[in-house]
């Protein structure tokens, strides 16, 4: 056979094995038949082409040539081909269920009283307060006393207080730190001041005798009740939206004077009464009032000078109207089902 | 205190709806909790004009009647001898419900159909005498401008409104009807009308000593005293209107004299009491002082240990009332009681308190008089009762017998010109302010400087200062009235988060996966002797349950608990912690550490599941914490550790639930659980400093050593680390193996060892070196060998 029939045998017999080549190992095996360096066919019949008589072999050495590029060509494809087929089997055989539950730890959570307490000091550190803690075990003086509430007062009736011994008791109200605050720092005086507090109270659906209460003073020279307003009614909007409206209503505490407690209009109904706000489209959220000046006497500011003012709310409270708790005791046991909820 | 709507108007003329005024009242600081709505529920009964009666032609005694009703014509057969054309009534439709439940339906009456019930004062729950004498029989006889169509209950007293008021701690003044009517008619400028009074003060007997119808021992117990002997009282039922309205303020009943008092009191304020004068040895009181033992019959029947120096009305021979609180038994008026010693007066209002609390003894007289003391009501309270006496009870004229301290100086208080600015934030015209004051009693001088001079009347014990009346005119004059501005707060103070530790401790471990819990924080005695400890707590003298008894020493217990209470409901996957502070004695000194309280308890947790916890916190921060072995008395002996702060402060422990005190609270899963100082851990951590990182490869190298079973693994690998310094960028025991191929009492520890340069790639010479070196140290410090 001459040389040109022999190099198109090798081509057809390459058109008819290359396709038929479905793994990477037999295209392998084929390219070592045609290419092999030692006994490959095509390598064998180009390194006869130097014994074509010398005539024949610009038109040999043009087809083998065009022949070596074919066969490339051919395998080239036909690599390809496998390629693609082996990557669509492993993807068919990768295919998943993704409906199946995904698997990670577990998150955790902070606790719903927490979450409602940060979000309470987080508008007012954006209005510029510090947040102080103090002691939850106090003195009659701090608790009491200091805050204009005499012994024997009868607003001492409001407070039925745990005690430790004669004169020392557990916090019945988060504003004894005000007299901590005050006692320690000249005005101007801007803070929160978050904790537990204590009341012999029995307990229902609404009362449990530990609480939590975040209490808030400014106190300054030109601080007023106008001031009062304007600070807690951004407070509510920040707070339960910026459409929320707030109104004041006068009330009693024995260290504000005026006192006020502060209304939200009810954000689960809109303000069209509902049993959150027992029809009334109002909700109270807080008490506050100005600075008694007694109580600015007591830590030896001069109250002509200085005028202030002070909040305090029950963060139980705040969080069972936000998240419509129907009893505040699920808060203190702690089921794993109540804690993922939040 | 329950506030008759019907009352009220009695003092104040009133157009507003019920719940009107309870806005308006708690815009001026008048706290109504509620409305309750007392009365009859009926529904379907509407005015209606009869415009022709007829004879029914089978029955003499009933009318045919066609009747208007505003929107229809209907047709109604009736019995009643009043229906006559022209009369404007109240019918019952079909559906309709009466205030007896009957249910009205459509009839026949003797083949004439009716559409419905003409009804009379029973059938919709009116008290008859609300109307005159002659129309109170029969179907009831409305106005002739009365309305056609509309509910009954619009224009008749069916249902009566009751405020229900919290008043504050404050204002004595407002546990009366007409001090809740002075605000009220403040409010909406409208005169108060006080109701009529004897005008008999003058005919009194002041202080004459030798009036001995009352002797007042002790004039601070009992700084007035006014008695009034009345002689031919008719004692007999209260008129209904009476006894109907001290029904809805929450009183029963008892006779025309009783009631009176009552009424009174919660009319005015004042307490009033009447003896039985024939029940009194000698015809007389005398105020004074309980010695030790003395003892008294209250009205309710129970006999009362008097404290000593209790204040007591007493006759010559016995004791017949406590002072400010309730009346004797013996002295009580009764149907038969002809001749009375009424008495109005003021006690201490300190004495009163402490002798109720300490009688246990609570009255409506007792929370009047123990808010403050208003001499000047005595004198009032007395000729309100008067007045009603004589109007209800026959009584013609008294004997009055005064015997009282002078009537106290009147302190003025001066609201200077500037204060209202300065507090409020907002001018306030002075007039507005002066007719403020002056609608709540005040009397108002304007002075040339622009300041108020003012006189506080004597039933507004709780004005003392200027500050008061601050308060006063802001809330007359409206809080939502004024501005809302933002304070102008002098720059330069400092902010300072005191909660920046507990919050970065709570967000890291929530970011390790645990939830937060809050937990009480007092609990039993109980609860010391179950987990063991024995540490010296503070103690509350008062609690309300044994479970409040103990400030808690740890957070352990509670956080026990909560993973008891969950596994009994099957939670069984517990990962927990709580921020709390703790309680400890430190001498006379209560100190308050707030503690990390950390829980762990599922099926096949370990020690170190939580000491992963702890560890990846101390990596966070930046610290560097170690474990030493230690007894903690609620943990297993063999799994509790004691955590090291940079190997030298303790801050800490950990342990796993001792196995004797896990089976007495029937917990069969693993427990962990540790406390941690986190106050301590944040102040060792620093500004972390940037260390170069290498870019010579590291190389991991392995060295399994055989050792004596008490040797501790982090001991040697700290020991490792020590030696090969900067070259070692960490070592770690990642096995420990005991079995067949290792001696007993020996075990075998893997190292593994990752190797690192700063100025080279290391080369397997280097790193061989060095693994003979720590194998040497090994064998040296150790007895290790290397296992093969």
């Amino acid at each position: 056979m001459s040389v040109l029939e022999q190099l198109n045998q090798l081509r057809s017999e390459a058109e008819g094995e290359i396709v038929k080549a479905s793994s990477q190992q037999e295209i392998d095996e084929l390219w070592v038949r045609f290419f092999g360096r030692k006994a490959g066919e095509l390598t064998t019949i180009l390194r006869g082409v130097k014994d074509v008589p010398a005539e024949e072999r610009p038109s040999v050495g043009k087809l083998a040539n065009e022949v070596k590029a074919q066969i490339e060509e051919l395998f080239k494809i036909q690599k390809e081909r496998i390629y693609q087929d082996s990557l669509n089997e492993r993807l068919a055989s990768e295919k998943i269920d993704v409906t199946l539950p995904g698997v990670w730890n577990k998150p955790g959570r902070i606790h719903l009283l927490n979450a409602t307490m940060r979000r309470i000091k987080e508008v007012f550190k954006g209005l510029g307060y510090s947040v102080v803690s103090g002691p939850e075990v106090e003195t009659d003086y701090y608790n009491f006393e200091a805050l204009n509430i005499p012994a024997n007062h009868p607003s001492r009736e409001m407070w039925d207080s745990f005690f430790l011994r004669e004169g020392l008791l557990m916090r019945s109200q988060t504003s004894s730190n005000q007299i901590h605050v005050m006692e320690k720092q000249d005005p101007p005086v801007r803070i929160i001041s978050p904790g537990k507090c204590y009341r012999r109270d029995s307990v229902d659906a609404t009362h449990f005798w530990e609480f939590h209460q975040i209490e808030g003073l400014l106190v300054d020279e030109k601080v007023t009740f106008s001031d009062l307003k304007g600070t807690l009614e951004l407070f509510a909007k920040g707070m339960f939206g910026s459409r929320r409206k707030t109104r004041f209503n006068p009330s009693y505490f024995p260290f504000t004077e005026p006192s006020a407690e502060v209304m939200v209009d009810c954000f689960v109904c809109e303000g069209k009464g509902c049993r959150v706000c027992k029809n009334s489209g109002w909700i109270e959220i807080m008490g506050s009032g100005m600075v008694h000046p007694h109580v600015l006497r007591n830590v030896g500011y001069d109250p002509e000078k200085y005028t202030g003012f002070a909040f305090g709310m029950g963060v139980e409270r705040v969080a069972m109207l936000t998240y419509a708790l129907d009893d505040i005791r699920v808060l203190f046991e702690n089921d794993q089902r109540f804690l993922d909820q939040f | 205190m329950r506030v008759p709507f019907c009352w009220l108007k009695d003092y104040v003329k009133v157009d507003e709806s019920a719940q009107e005024v309870a806005e308006l009242l708690q815009s001026v600081g008048v706290p109504v909790e509620n409305i309750e709505s007392v009365g009859a529920q009926i529904s379907g009964v509407v005015t209606c004009k009869i415009e022709k009666a007829e004879k029914h032609p089978e029955a003499d005694r009933l009318q045919i009647c066609q009747v208007n009703t505003g929107k229809d014509n209907i047709q109604i057969v009736t019995a009643a001898t009043n229906a006559r054309e022209g009369l404007i009534t109240a019918v019952s439709l079909h559906g309709a419900v009466l205030a007896d439940g009957t249910k009205i339906k459509r009839t026949k009456f003797r083949g004439v159909p009716s559409e419905g019930m003409f009804c009379g004062c029973e059938e919709i729950g009116v008290d008859p005498e609300f109307f005159p004498e002659d129309k109170r029989e029969g179907i009831v006889e409305l106005d002739p401008s009365t309305p056609l169509g509309v509910e009954v209950q619009k224009v008749l007293p069916i249902v009566e409104d009751v405020f229900i008021i919290e008043s504050f701690a404050n204002r004595a003044d407002q546990l009366s009807i007409i001090g809740v009517a002075r605000e009220l008619a403040a409010k909406v400028h409208r005169p108060l009308q006080m109701p009529k009074i004897l005008e008999d003060f003058d005919n009194a007997s002041i202080n004459d000593e030798k009036e001995d119808l009352v002797t007042i021992e002790d004039y601070e117990a009992c700084p007035r005293f006014m008695a009034r002997l009345i002689k031919d009282v008719k004692v007999g039922p209260s008129p209904k209107w009476m006894a109907r309205r001290l029904e809805l303020a929450g009183m029963r009943s008892i006779n025309n004299v009783v009631d009176i008092t009552n009424y009174v009191m919660l009319e005015t304020g004042q307490p009033l009491h009447a003896y039985n004068r024939w029940k009194l040895a000698g015809g007389r009181l005398i105020v004074r002082r309980a010695g030790e033992g003395e003892v008294i019959t209250t009205l309710d029947g129970n006999e009362q240990k008097l404290p000593e120096g209790t204040i007591v009305i007493a006759d010559p021979e016995k004791n017949v009332g406590v002072a400010g609180i309730m009346g004797g038994l013996d002295t009580e008026v009764e149907d038969d009681t002809a001749e009375l010693l009424l008495e109005s007066a003021a006690f201490a209002s300190g004495d009163v308190r402490r002798a109720s609390l300490r009688l246990g003894l609570r009255t409506e007289s007792s929370s009047r008089f123990e808010k403050g003391l208003d001499i000047e009501r005595v004198i009032f309270g007395s000729q309100r009762a008067s007045y009603l006496l004589g109007e209800l009870c026959g009584v013609v004229e008294s004997k009055i017998v005064v015997k009282s301290i002078p009537n106290p100086d009147k302190e003025s208080i001066v609201l200077r010109s500037n204060t209202l600015k300065r507090v409020l934030g907002v001018e306030i015209v002075l007039e507005k302010s002066a007719s403020i004051l002056r609608n709540l009693g005040f009397e108002v001088e304007i002075l040339d400087s622009g300041d108020l001079k003012v006189q506080v009347p004597s039933f507004r014990i709780d004005i003392a200062e200027e500050i008061d009346l601050v308060e006063e005119i802001a809330r007359h004059a409206g809080y939502d009235n004024l501005p809302n501005t933002l304070p102008d707060v002098t720059p330069g103070s400092v902010i300072f988060h005191s909660d920046a530790v507990e919050e970065k401790f709570r967000d890291m471990a929530v970011s390790l996966g645990l939830n937060e819990v809050i937990t009480p924080s007092l609990f039993g005695l109980d609860t010391l002797e179950k987990f063991n400890i024995k540490d010296d707590v503070w103690q509350i003298i008062n609690p309300l349950s044994e479970d409040q008894r103990v400030l808690r020493p740890y957070i352990f217990p509670s956080l026990i608990e909560v993973v008891n209470r969950n596994l009994r409901v099957r939670n069984e996957d517990l990962r927990l912690f709580e921020l709390s502070h703790i309680y400890q004695k430190d001498g006379d000194k209560v100190k308050e550490p707030m503690r990390l309280g950390l829980v762990l308890s599922f099926v096949g947790a370990t020690f170190f599941n939580l000491k992963g916890v702890i560890e990846s916190m101390a990596q966070i921060l930046g610290v560097n914490l170690t474990f030493q072995r230690t007894d903690l008395s609620w943990g297993h002996p063999g799994c509790s550790a004691q955590i090291l702060l940079e190997g030298k402060k303790p801050i800490g422990w950990i342990c796993v639930l001792h196995p004797v005190i896990a089976k007495e609270l029937d917990i069969e899963q693993p427990l962990i659980f540790a406390e941690l100082d986190i106050e301590s851990m944040a102040k060792a951590q620093g500004v972390p400093q940037y260390k170069k990182i290498s870019r010579y490869p590291s190389v991991e190298r392995d060295l399994a050593l055989v050792m004596a079973e008490d040797v501790q693994a982090g001991v040697v690998s700290a020991r490792f680390k020590q030696i090969g310094g900067d070259l070692v960028s960490s070592v770690k025991c990642f096995d420990v193996y005991k079995g067949d191929s290792i001696e007993k009492g020996y075990k075998s520890m893997a190292f593994r060892f990752v190797l690192q340069s700063m100025d080279k790639t290391l080369t397997d010479d280097d790193i061989s070196k060095f693994m003979k070196k720590i194998q040497k140290l090994a064998e040296r410090e150790f007895q290790a060998k290397v296992r093969e």
